[in-house]
């Protein structure tokens, strides 16, 4: 069994990005979401004596947490979060509740924009913005070339941009 | 105005970044993980056989059940004998078998609880064994106190990892108790070997017989050597929880009496130590730390959080109105208590009432005969100017029916006083009429005239009988012997008549 240092290390490099990207994928359910990286890092070090070094924690921690929850998925098909929910949660515990009102109805608005999407683009929007990796980490994350990253990304950005737009005009209208 | 999506979505990572709370949480639950990993690994070779993965490939139950089948079929008793007896330790040639036989009993558990309760059996095991030995030789066995802590390390891992604060304190304690069995076996057998107390005494800590010494006049020196008190000053004592076995009692000078907790406190003093021990306390002073921290966390998410001030005046109109209640609920008790007490007056009253009315009654009046009743029924007489008539009863069992007229039913003879005569009562001139002198004396005539309605006895007549009557006016009595003897006569005047026909009809 390899030493527990050497993987705490990585665990607190890379757990606060996996969270989120658990957290966004998860229906923004903080509760499932803990639970999933708890098993996604109990897998991860089950199986540590089978990562080789040279190869990126993150890729190959991201592969694990992708398979989990695609099995996650498949058990929970059935079962619906409501977003709303959180927009509510939101309005309780804020002060300045026009702001924050605004704010979450525009996270609603891109939520659902990014529902809309195929997984592979949410996933690159999520591993770039909300987990917060670099095009380089991504790039090998995903197996990819970073500039093919790197463009992908920016036309879903634009995709989601003329998406919200939406909103805007008719709102103005 | 829209947002820049960038920030937007940059902003929603923010949100939905990991509390300090459940980052410290994971990393000590991975850190747990880990070492039951390594314990895991470490274990022997027979252990790894009978494995929770390797047995699943075959299926964990039914296979492990056939292999201690098997081999309890094969061994028969010796297998038992290992497995039970705390004689068979490290040095014995069944020492192996008893270890596979434990493996198996493992590869039995599958639950957290389970899995503790099998380290504390097994720790206790191995003490036994190593009480055993220091019995035996006089020396703690390493080997095995070394299985002990191995077994203490991995339960206690395992209690660390229930998610339940109360049910790890249990079992801590449980562990507790048994690290001070482990301790006090230690203890005896650093005496046992020790060379100024092995001369003196020998404890059994686990023992609780009291045992009495008689006081001893003098200390040798080498009771004081061990920081003794005085011995003058120790009168006859009860031992509380010591079982005393003297050695080499011809060479060695008397037993001062000392508190247990004395001499163990001496010992340590002189440099008594166990690297197992300390090291195991050591790890259990971590967990207990641990779940200290644990349970910190837990009361400041679960504390309860005081109420705000608005809502004082809502507790205070909720407890108003629950005395209005209260004090609703008890004037309706005590109403229903006084209706009821009423109520039970009313009735008190009502029978005392009915019992003096009938204290005054006539004697006759308060019984009522069948006789009476029925004169009663038939005797509707309101006016006195009307005729009284009652029915009497020949018969007790069967009433008569009252029309003389019915030819099926039994007949009744209408008897009417002779003093009544008037035309308001009931005639019967159809039928026979009994003058008084021939009633018997049982009825009585009280007041005025009166019709007396009789029945033949029950045997006398018969169906035929009545239509006859119903058909005839009924023969007066009185001239039956007149017709006997008018018979008579007949008959003798024929009977010649008959004697001559008789006569000459032999002779033809």
């Amino acid at each position: 069994m390899a030493d527990f240092t050497q993987f705490q290390k990585l665990y607190e490099e890379h757990m606060p990005k996996l969270y989120r990207y658990v957290y966004s994928r998860s229906g923004l359910d903080s509760a499932v979401a803990e639970d999933l990286t708890s098993e996604i890092f109990m897998k991860a070090l089950e199986h540590f004596d089978g990562y080789k070094a040279d190869f990126p924690f993150g890729a190959w921690l991201f592969g694990i947490a992708r398979n989990h929850l695609i099995d996650h998925y498949k058990r929970n098909a059935k079962k619906k979060t409501s977003s709303l929910d959180e927009i509510e949660n939101l309005l309780a515990s804020s002060e300045n509740i026009p702001e924050k009102a605004e704010s979450a109805l525009w996270n609603e608005r891109l939520q659902q924009a990014l529902k809309q999407l195929p997984p592979e683009k949410q996933e690159l929007v999520t591993l770039r913005y909300v987990s917060g990796y670099s095009y380089a980490e991504m790039a090998k994350i995903l197996g990819k070339e970073e500039n093919a990253v790197k463009v992908a990304t920016f036309r879903v950005t634009q995709h989601l941009k003329d998406q919200l737009s939406f909103f805007v005009t008719s709102h103005d209208a | 105005m829209m947002p820049d999506i960038e920030s937007l979505l940059e902003q929603l990572g923010k949100d939905a970044g990991p509390s300090k709370a459940f980052e410290q949480r994971l990393l000590s639950q991975l850190r747990r993980r880990h070492v039951m990993m390594q314990s895991e690994e470490k274990a022997p070779a027979h252990e790894r056989f009978f494995s929770y993965h390797f047995l699943r490939a075959f299926g964990k139950r039914g296979f492990s059940t056939l292999v201690a089948g098997l081999f309890i079929a094969s061994t028969g008793g010796i297998s038992t004998y290992a497995y039970t007896s705390d004689n068979v330790t490290r040095d014995s040639f069944l020492y192996p078998v008893k270890k596979t036989l434990e493996s198996v009993e493992k590869s039995f558990v599958s639950t957290p609880e389970e899995t503790v309760q099998f380290h504390l059996k097994m720790m206790e095991r191995r003490l036994a064994e190593v009480r055993h030995i220091s019995e035996v030789r006089g020396v703690a066995d390493e080997a095995t106190l070394k299985d002990f802590s191995t077994e203490f390390n991995e339960g206690v891992t395992v209690v660390a990892a229930l998610p339940q604060p109360a049910q790890r304190e249990v079992f801590f304690k449980k562990f507790e108790n048994v690290i001070d069995t482990h301790e006090k076996i230690f203890i005896a057998a650093q005496i046992v070997t020790d060379p100024v107390i092995t001369d003196s005494v020998v404890r059994d800590p686990i023992v609780a017989d009291p045992v009495v010494l008689p006081a001893v006049a003098a200390p040798s020196p080498k009771e004081n050597d061990t920081s003794v008190p005085q011995a003058e000053s120790v009168p006859p004592a009860v031992l509380p929880t010591l079982e005393v076995r003297v050695e080499n009692r011809s060479d060695v000078a008397p037993i001062v009496p000392v508190p247990e907790i004395t001499r163990h406190r001496d010992v340590r003093r002189e440099g008594f130590t166990s690297p197992h021990l300390e090291a195991i306390q050591q790890r259990l002073q971590e967990a207990r730390q641990e779940i200290a921290q644990e349970r910190v966390q837990l009361e400041s998410v679960v504390a309860p959080t005081p109420l705000p001030v608005e809502a004082t005046p809502v507790r205070e109109e909720i407890r108003e109105q629950r005395e209005v209640i209260r004090s609703i609920r008890e004037e309706k008790r005590t109403e229903i208590r006084d209706i009821r007490e009423d109520r039970r007056e009313e009735k008190r009253e009502n029978r005392e009432n009915r019992e003096r009315t009938r204290e005054n009654q006539p004697e006759e009046q308060k019984t009522f005969s069948h006789e009476q009743a029925l004169e009663k029924i038939f005797d509707p007489v309101v006016t006195p100017d009307a005729p009284r008539t009652t029915i009497r009863e020949n018969h007790d069992v069967n009433p008569p029916e009252i029309s003389p007229e019915s030819p099926e039913g039994p007949r009744l003879d209408i008897v009417e006083s002779p003093e009544n005569n008037e035309p308001a009562g009931p005639r019967m001139s159809d039928t026979s009429i009994i003058t008084p002198e021939t009633q018997p004396s049982s009825h009585e005539e009280v007041d005025g005239p009166r019709l007396s309605i009789e029945s033949p006895p029950s045997e006398t007549p018969s169906p035929a009988r009545s239509r006859d009557d119903s058909e005839v006016a009924p023969v007066d009595d009185r001239d039956a012997p007149k017709s006997r003897q008018l018979l008579q006569q007949a008959r003798k005047a024929i009977r010649p008549v008959i004697e001559d026909f008789m006569k000459k009809g032999r002779r033809e």
